[in-house]
């Protein structure tokens, strides 16, 4: 069935929007991440000019990480806590990252630069939980041991930190200047590669900050809720490119995606979900690397895209 | 006093010159620019008033006239000329696909959809297709841009469903001693709103001759019209009412769920 999309300009079929939308909130509810870096190239695949694409998308965001905070506060499963302080570390983050970008954008080479940070980025975070959840799932006691004997330089060094805090939630203790900076970092990493973070943000909470994964789950949808919910007011504003029907059909799908997603999340452990998100992650990035290497088939693209 | 006459002079004579000039630049309104033929009879096109609603989805517009005589002929409806600008793709460290620039044109039409009875270079040599604007080669002579890359440009516009050349959609059928012609020309959903010229040109010993013109208007209707309207005018109203719906459309579904399962547990 044809739907008009008025912002975006062009037509679409209303229940392949559903069903994208469907594929992706499921993917938001059990990984915990707004799925942009899905979604955005889809929609630019069947059509939608980029910039509509990824406003839009934003837009999309709010109602599954909605649906999906939700469903993982009554789990008990958002730390509220870690995450304001991560958000506001991540808004810190955020405007930093695009005054680093018009700076990059200035001194020229900037796409090259930013497109092997995101391959890199998404290539060794995929890796790295791949391989760990890997050997966690082969034997998990024996590693636990180890790392109890041996404290690291980094745990050493978190545990030097002044402000220290207690988040019951997660079941951690450490200093609030820990989320903070790290929000910032994912942040201004989010800002650069124009995308929301949660595949940084969910690592990132997980290995550094030692958060339980579902607890991770919960408190990154919680955050990406409010960033989405910035980004989305921004581009109404500023841009005029929210697509309000787009969005629509896209969160009729994502909704109910995410609530099924939460619900199957619950009943796998958190390596095989380590382990499912990394293999996500893995294949959007050799996905980008073919792209990168395989000639295009067309010379030229409009303004607007990545 | 004769100064101040001869000053008046002379700014009604630049009124002139510049409203001679707007009247000769094309627009949507003026399309043929070449000399005109006998005319075509009973030019119309169906629809000449397509409403862009909600459940549109693109549209197929049929032009039919009767000519003075059986030639080749083409039809082409053209949006109005305009600068564009594109990124191009090129490699970067001999192994990189990626963004390496920008391409400038200087007149690209914002629609180019063209069908004809036989492929244009059957129809006139090079150079009178591009007098004539007709035919991809003619566009790019009369881009002012980067000329070899034109074609990529085109396959651009042609994946966004803006331009498309084919030489199988103009029939013409000979009926006591007139000659019908029908075309059908597709329009995709992504030909944006506006008022865009359909001209039919013939072919006489291969020179090309106006037969005529008219228009059809692509409207945005209903809520479409409205919503596009609220997005562009009312920026943060509509950024904030898009917010509220969808977060509460997660929390209801977040709440339907929610009693499920509770039971469940």
């Amino acid at each position: 069935m044809p739907i008009y999309l008025p912002v975006a300009s062009t037509s679409v079929d209303a229940l392949l929007l559903i069903g994208l939308g469907a594929l992706v909130g499921f993917m938001s509810g059990l990984f915990g991440v707004g799925g942009g870096f899905l979604m955005t190239p889809l929609l630019i695949m069947i059509g939608i000019p980029p910039t509509v694409a990824a406003a839009s998308d934003s837009n999309q965001i709010v109602a599954a990480s909605a649906s999906g905070t939700y469903a993982h506060f009554r789990a008990g499963n958002v730390d509220f806590k870690m995450g304001t302080l991560m958000l506001v570390g991540g808004l810190i983050g955020g405007t930093a990252g695009v005054r680093i970008m018009k700076l990059l954008r200035a001194l020229g080479e900037a796409n090259f630069v930013i497109t092997v940070v995101y391959v890199v980025m998404l290539g060794s975070v995929g890796g790295y939980m791949f391989f760990e959840s890997l050997s966690a799932l082969r034997g998990r006691s024996a590693r636990s041991e180890s790392a109890a004997v041996h404290p690291s330089t980094y745990r050493r060094l978190v545990e030097a930190l002044p402000f220290k805090m207690d988040f019951p939630r997660s079941g951690v203790s450490m200093s609030l200047l820990m989320p903070l900076a790290l929000g910032i970092l994912v942040g201004i990493l989010a800002a650069i590669m124009g995308v929301g973070g949660g595949f940084i943000m969910v690592p990132v909470m997980v290995y550094l900050l030692r958060m339980p994964m579902h607890v991770v789950v919960g408190t990154s949808l919680f955050q990406i809720l409010f960033t989405c919910i910035n980004v989305t007011i921004l581009q109404a504003s500023m841009n005029h490119t929210v697509d309000f029907i787009l969005a629509l059909l896209l969160l009729l799908g994502s909704v109910i995606g995410a609530q099924i997603g939460v619900r199957v999340g619950k009943r796998l452990k958190a390596d095989q979900l380590k382990i499912l998100l990394s293999i996500v992650v893995l294949v959007v990035m050799g996905k980008m690397l073919f792209g990168l290497l395989l000639q295009p088939s067309v010379l030229v693209a409009h303004h607007g895209g990545h | 006093m004769r100064s101040t006459f001869l000053r008046c002079l002379a700014v009604g004579a630049a009124i002139l010159t510049f409203a001679a000039g707007a009247l000769a630049e094309p627009s949507a309104d003026t399309p043929c620019d070449l000399a005109g033929g006998a005319p075509a009879k009973n030019l119309s096109v169906e629809p000449a008033h397509v409403p862009i609603g909600l459940f549109y989805g693109g549209a197929d517009l049929h032009v039919s006239a009767e000519l003075p005589a059986d030639m080749p002929t083409v039809v082409l409806i053209r949006g109005e000329s305009a600068p564009l600008s594109v990124k191009k793709k090129g490699k970067v460290w001999g192994v990189l696909w990626m963004n390496v620039g920008e391409a400038a044109y200087e007149h690209v039409p914002a629609v180019y959809i063209l069908a004809s009875s036989a492929p244009l270079k059957d129809l006139a040599d090079e150079k009178t297709l591009d007098r004539a604007g007709l035919g991809y080669q003619a566009l790019a002579r009369a881009s002012g841009g980067d000329q070899a890359l034109f074609g990529e440009v085109v396959k651009l516009e042609e994946r966004d469903g803006l331009f498309s050349v084919r030489d199988d959609g103009v029939t013409k059928r000979s009926d006591a001693g007139v000659t019908h012609l029908e075309a059908s020309l597709p329009i995709s959903a992504r030909v944006p709103a506006g008022k865009y010229a359909v001209q039919v040109v013939g072919f006489e010993n291969g020179t090309p001759r106006c037969l005529g013109s008219t228009t059809v208007t692509l409207e945005q209707t209903g809520l479409a019209r409205s919503l596009r309207t609220i997005a562009y005018d009312h920026g943060l109203l509509y950024g904030i009412l898009a917010v509220v719906v969808a977060l509460l459309a997660g929390l209801a579904t977040g709440l339907v769920f929610g009693k499920g399962a509770s039971k469940g547990h």
